[in-house]
């Protein structure tokens, strides 16, 4: 059946719900409605019976186009309704909606839908219309048992004013098996190798093999790094880390990390293994504000400069000095067939970025893995994984399953959605192929 | 024609209007108006009707990107709006009294919504008053039945506002690639 185009027209709503409305009618498949602002060309209003002055409008436009249909929507029940209007009460089901608009056009055009298109989200939380009121002349419509029923009050329908029952079917979902084996595009994320090294992927039954994918924090700053935030926490105090003859101090109450070195020193620190020549030193709450004072000090401009600029969020520190040590490695000990599954999402906007993240993020959210299996379900390098793994460990937010089902669940490919290419240009937008870091002024 | 949307909710002041500003292609006409009684005292304007914006992927196929109002009283748009939708980014104010509450009430009401499709919640403001540990949202998440990625954003910065739709987007689908 050809589309047949109905003209639609508004009074008292506003050019955003409009907005949203016209992008509703366009999706209901067989009629073609168009929205026209000169309400003398249209052939239904739509009508907020909420908006303010809406009674001399309304009363106003059905006395100018007695012909034209009606569509009201209200919060609360109208009582009084025109022979040509249908009512539903806010919110409005889109379901609902979609019925009044298909019946109005057999109305209209004398031409049946046949194909109700497959109601989806039809949410209860507010009130839906029950049954049809012939004292009140009130369109009602029946959601209860996945069926609508819909009855009409215009004089040339009379005759059908039989409540029609329309099935409302459950969409199925198809789930297709994901195809991701050109999944190892790298993403333009500066100092990529830093964080993920360039280890190539391994066969973890060849044991010789093995030794390539394992370090041992414990040998390496990272642990030194670790130690001194559980001081710190246990102590309630800030610990001044001293070792190489740099300078950290460590707040677990504010959560914040400060270092005399940046990054350029930093990173190297994290890569030769450490002769346990460090020390500690407790310092009291007094010391906050010396602290402060040291970086807000005038006197002290060039130590104002390196704090600030060198002042890190505790668990944004571990995460980055783990992808330093790491480099794209796993602690020693991390079993390779165990599953491990995630807490919960890290802060992903405040911590540094590697490749891949939010995939592997939302993968081992969604259900444990072993890590080869994650990397090989993403058809990513292992060592996005393992540097993914390593950093999440060092902030307590991945772990080993211990649940019995996880190791016996068969690793799947993750679900394709039915839109995936159109999704895969999204993300192709949003993920550097665009330059866009503009920052809006409005708040 | 391809078109998909993507709902922005949160209450009033969570920055869903400057959400749809730093990810739309064109400046989305505005719909801020002076605000009621209710909401004066969380922001000078606010939104009464939706903010919308689209990004362009190529000459045929476009994302919309709908922000609900903030004020509950349109919650009878939110039905309308999510219609072929791909999921939801919850926006939620730091500085707001309960924001856990927020959080609760909105993931209730777009609880078929979400089953159908996803969730991405980032917290915003964070700057102006310290966070609310993040542990706390991601157990309240749990606790009410839903999985999504949690983030703190500034909703002007468009790499922390790519971060939350790529979420969104991987949530749906894990094996989504990237593609040119």
């Amino acid at each position: 059946m050809s589309d047949e185009l109905i003209k639609i027209s508004f009074l008292g709503i506003d050019e955003r719900s409009m907005s949203a409305y016209d992008f509703f009618f366009n999706s209901i498949q067989h009629i073609s409605c168009e929205l026209v602002d000169d309400r003398s060309l249209s052939q239904i209003c739509l009508i907020d019976k909420d908006a303010y002055n809406i009674r001399e409008q309304y009363e106003k436009f059905t006395q100018s186009y007695p012909d034209q249909y009606i569509i009201s929507l209200s919060l609360k029940e109208v009582s009084s309704l025109n022979d040509r209007e249908f009512f539903l009460q806010k919110p409005v089901k889109r379901d609902a909606l979609q019925i009044v608009l298909k019946q109005i056009y057999q109305l209209i055009s004398g031409k049946t839908i046949k194909k109700i298109p497959a109601a989806k989200n039809i949410q209860t939380r507010a009130p839906v219309i029950d049954t049809f009121d012939e004292s009140t002349q009130r369109v009602k419509i029946n959601l209860d048992n996945n069926q609508l029923k819909i009855n009409t009050v215009d004089h040339q329908a009379k005759d059908d004013r039989n409540t029609k029952v329309i099935p409302i079917t459950t969409p199925v979902t198809k789930k297709q098996k994901a195809v991701t084996s050109n999944a190892g595009k790298l993403l333009k994320i500066v100092n990529e190798k830093d964080f993920v090294g360039e280890q190539r992927d391994i066969d973890i039954n060849d044991p010789k093999q093995l030794d390539k994918i394992f370090y041992n924090p414990d040998r390496f700053f990272q642990a030194i790094v670790e130690k001194t935030c559980i001081k710190s926490k246990q102590a309630d105090a800030i610990i001044q880390l001293n070792i190489f003859n740099r300078s950290f101090y460590f707040d677990h109450q504010e959560q914040t990390v400060y270092s005399t070195v940046g990054p350029g020193i930093l990173r190297p620190l994290c890569l030769i293994p450490h002769d346990n020549n460090i020390s500690y030193k407790l310092k009291d709450a007094a010391f906050r504000v010396e602290l402060q004072e040291m970086i807000q000090s005038s006197k002290n401009q060039k130590l104002k400069k390196t704090l600030e600029k060198h002042c890190w969020n505790m668990e944004s520190f571990m995460w980055l000095i783990s992808l330093w040590s790491s480099r794209g490695r796993l602690p020693k000990g991390t079993s390779l067939t165990a599953p491990v599954y995630l807490v919960q999402w890290p802060n992903l906007t405040r911590l540094d970025a590697i490749p891949h993240a939010v995939r592997i993020a939302a993968l081992l959210i969604e259900q444990a893995h072993t890590l080869p299996d994650a990397a090989r379900l993403l058809g990513i390098e292992q060592r996005y994984v393992f540097a993914f793994y390593s950093a999440c460990k060092s902030i307590g937010l991945a772990n080993i399953s211990q649940r019995q089902i996880d190791n016996t669940l068969m690793p799947e490919k993750p679900a394709q959605h039915k839109n995936q290419s159109i999704l895969r240009k999204l993300l192709g937008k949003l993920t550097g192929f665009r330059n866009k870091s503009r920052m809006t002024s409005t708040g | 024609m391809n078109e998909l949307k993507i709902i922005f909710a949160g209450p009033v002041g969570s920055g869903k209007t400057t959400a749809i500003i730093t990810l739309s292609d064109d400046a989305p006409v505005s719909t801020n108006q002076s605000a009621s009684d209710m909401t004066r005292d969380r922001k000078s304007e606010t939104t009464v009707a939706m903010d919308y914006g689209t990004m362009t992927l190529d000459d045929s196929e476009k994302i919309h990107l709908y922000g609900t109002p903030g004020q509950e009283r349109f919650d009878f748009m939110w039905d309308i709006l999510t219609s072929n939708g791909l999921g939801l980014i919850l926006l939620l104010d730091n500085t707001r009294r309960d924001p856990l509450n927020d959080m609760t009430f909105f993931l209730e009401s777009f609880k078929n919504y979400i089953k159908e499709t996803a969730v991405s919640i980032g917290i915003t403001q964070t700057d102006v008053v310290p966070l609310l540990k993040m542990d706390k949202y991601h157990r309240k998440m749990k606790e009410l039945g839903f999985k999504g990625a949690i983030f703190e954003v500034d909703a002007r910065s468009f790499n922390d506002m790519s971060h939350l739709v790529q979420a969104l987007l991987f949530t749906i689908d894990p094996g989504l690639e990237y593609s040119a």
